[in-house]
């Protein structure tokens, strides 16, 4: 064995056809690598909690730390159902104790900066610790200013575009509004977090209102001129509440009168660039978004806000061992949804464990799955897998449902019901 | 040609059997199967055993899971879902991922 070095014994093997043989069995392939090595994750969302997880499966040995600043984790998928009053807050609330049980340590306190060039993260409390490598997943940030009071209105229209107290005081709103009035929803340009996200929360609003305040209008305002799923969810629209003006869901492009311009809490009213004013009884003002803060602070971010990764590893461009993931970062043809976060943390996964074992990483390979739900038993998706070509993620193969009624009803009922199948999964991925 | 491919399988399952017995397999690798198949965990749970309702993929026959999977990807068997997924895998990528699946 002496005379034989590694590669030599993997090309025996692979030569065999017993490499894949070998993890049949669960066996590693490279049984002489051995991954170890300190990293620090920030941030236990989509993109944290996974890849924190798949580093310590994929490389035990490896000293691995979770820095988040909330104790418990509040999913914005499925966030829209507990808005429309079809689900229980803690039914998408999540502890860490599924990492502490795989040996994560898990720091809840917020990081305050992180030393690019020496790994070293700082904690609001004071204390500092360093590691060879750092992945931050902090998500998003919102940016005031490119609307006129946009920096007032949290509470009198609130986003409720990071789950939590947000939601639940939209649902009061929505909960408190008269039979007969009128909910606006304000999507920012793009991009932004969750393409289908507004899309999905007209439609859960609709059927809230459709059984509650059948006299209720929504006016969705929008600064982008096409959406995600437009014809699938328009169809759907169509067939369950209406569409149109008038009828229960408005949908307004961009092109019609502009950007919103100004947002008046007072007057509860919107208004459009071009001087078009809308009244909402509820508004719900989503803000232009870039990556969080953290990153802006550690100098990681491009001139539009977000950063710049090698979309195979996710290391980010400007900063050597730091890697940035999910929705801070920017990821090729990938959109900004917890499916792509989580699958990004799977490629960053395998790039560190390979790394810290001195291999080369496996090929990357990518996928994202954002089912949206029309009504509690009609979803509809937009699904995607991706590969790696010429530095950047491109899309491999990619299909949307089809607008209703091109498939049996049967069909969009069945999306609804795996759309909870792939939301038990991805939260056990991160969190079991 | 058949000889020469035994004759090796033998002497790659020898080393193993060395490297095991020596303790030297540890922990820290990630290989091209486990990562492909972690794309479909994130539906199938953990280790493809099934998140309900979606279905248990672990355990299954390489050949029927590339099969089904062909036969997804052709909508020759119908889905919701999956024919969008299978789509974008080749032939050996699914061959990897199915051989990963299978032993879990
Ligand atoms: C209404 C809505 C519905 C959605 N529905 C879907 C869906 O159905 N499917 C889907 O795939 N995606 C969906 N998304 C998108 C999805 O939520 C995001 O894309 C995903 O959360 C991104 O993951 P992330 O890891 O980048 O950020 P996050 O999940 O936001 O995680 C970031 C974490 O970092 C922490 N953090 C930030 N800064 C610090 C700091 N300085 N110190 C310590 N901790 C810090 C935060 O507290 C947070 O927990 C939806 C989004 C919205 C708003
Ligand atoms: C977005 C979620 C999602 C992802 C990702 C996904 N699947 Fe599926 N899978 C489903 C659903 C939903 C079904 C049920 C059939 C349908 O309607 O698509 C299914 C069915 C299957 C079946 C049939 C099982 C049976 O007993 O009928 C197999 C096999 C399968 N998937 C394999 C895979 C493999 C392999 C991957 C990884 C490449 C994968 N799936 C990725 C959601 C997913």
């Amino acid at each position: 064995m002496q005379d034989m070095n590694r590669r030599d014994f993997i090309r025996l093997l692979g030569a065999t056809g017993a490499v894949s043989g070998l993890t049949v069995m669960g066996i590693p392939t490279a049984v002489l690598a051995k991954a170890s090595g300190k990293v620090i994750v920030v941030g236990g969302g989509f993109g944290g909690a996974t890849c924190a997880q798949y580093l310590k499966r994929w490389g035990p040995d490896i000293d691995v730390t979770l820095v988040e600043r909330e104790s418990k984790y509040v999913t914005c998928p499925f966030s829209n159902e507990v808005l429309a009053g079809d689900l229980p807050m803690d039914k998408i609330t999540f502890s860490y104790d599924g990492l502490k049980a795989k040996g994560i340590k898990v720091i809840t306190d917020e990081v305050t900066g992180v030393d690019a060039g020496s790994k070293k993260v700082t904690l609001k409390g004071g204390d500092s610790m360093s590691a060879d490598m750092v992945v931050l997943s902090p998500g998003i940030k919102f940016i005031y200013g490119r609307v006129e009071n946009d920096d007032k209105v949290a509470e009198s229209m609130p986003h409720a575009w990071k789950a939590g107290p947000q939601t639940l005081l939209l649902r009061k709103q929505i909960e408190a509004m008269k039979d007969g009035g009128t909910v606006l929803i304000l999507p920012p340009p793009k991009p932004f977090r969750c393409p289908p996200g507004p899309y999905e929360r007209a439609s859960l609003i609709a059927h809230y209102l459709k059984n509650n305040k059948p006299k209720s209008k929504i006016i969705i305002v929008d600064s982008n001129e096409s959406h995600s799923k437009q014809k699938s969810f328009h169809a759907g629209w169509k067939h369950l509440y209406g569409m149109g003006e008038g009828k229960m869901i408005h949908w307004i492009k961009e092109t019609e009168g502009g950007k919103i311009e100004k947002v008046d809490p007072s007057t509860m009213t919107v208004t459009k660039e071009f001087g078009d004013k809308f009244k909402g009884d509820v508004i719900n003002f989503i803000p232009y978004q870039k990556a969080a803060d953290l990153v802006h602070k550690a100098g990681l971010t491009n001139k539009d806000g977000w950063c710049d990764v090698h979309q195979d590893t996710f290391e980010s461009k400007v900063a050597k061992g730091v890697y940035v993931l999910g929705d801070a970062c920017v990821a090729g043809a990938m959109p900004k949804s917890g499916h792509s976060a989580n699958s990004q943390a799977k490629n960053c996964a395998a790039a560190i464990v390979s790394k810290l074992a001195g291999q080369e990483m496996p090929t990357p390979t990518y996928a994202n799955t954002c089912y949206s739900l029309i009504s509690p038993d009609f979803g509809i998706s937009v699904a995607a897998v991706y590969g790696f070509k010429e530095g950047s993620i491109k899309k491999i193969a990619a299909g949307v449902t089809p607008p209703h009624p091109k498939e049996k009803d049967r069909f969009y009922k069945n999306e609804a019901k795996y759309a909870k199948g792939w939301y038990n999964s991805i939260t056990m991925d991160m969190f079991g | 040609m058949t000889c020469k491919i035994v004759a090796q399988t033998g002497l790659a399952a020898g080393l193993l059997g060395i490297l095991l017995v020596g303790g030297v397999a540890s922990a820290g690798d990630v290989s091209r199967g486990a990562l492909l198949a972690s794309h479909c965990e994130t539906c199938h749970g953990m280790g493809g055993k099934g998140a309900m309702p979606n279905p248990a993929i672990n355990g299954m026959d390489v050949a029927d899971m590339v099969d089904i999977m062909k036969a997804f990807a052709s909508k020759e068997e119908s889905s919701t879902m999956m024919y969008r997924h299978a789509q974008g895998y080749t032939e050996e990528e699914l061959k990897m991922m199915a051989e990963y699946l299978k032993g879990k």
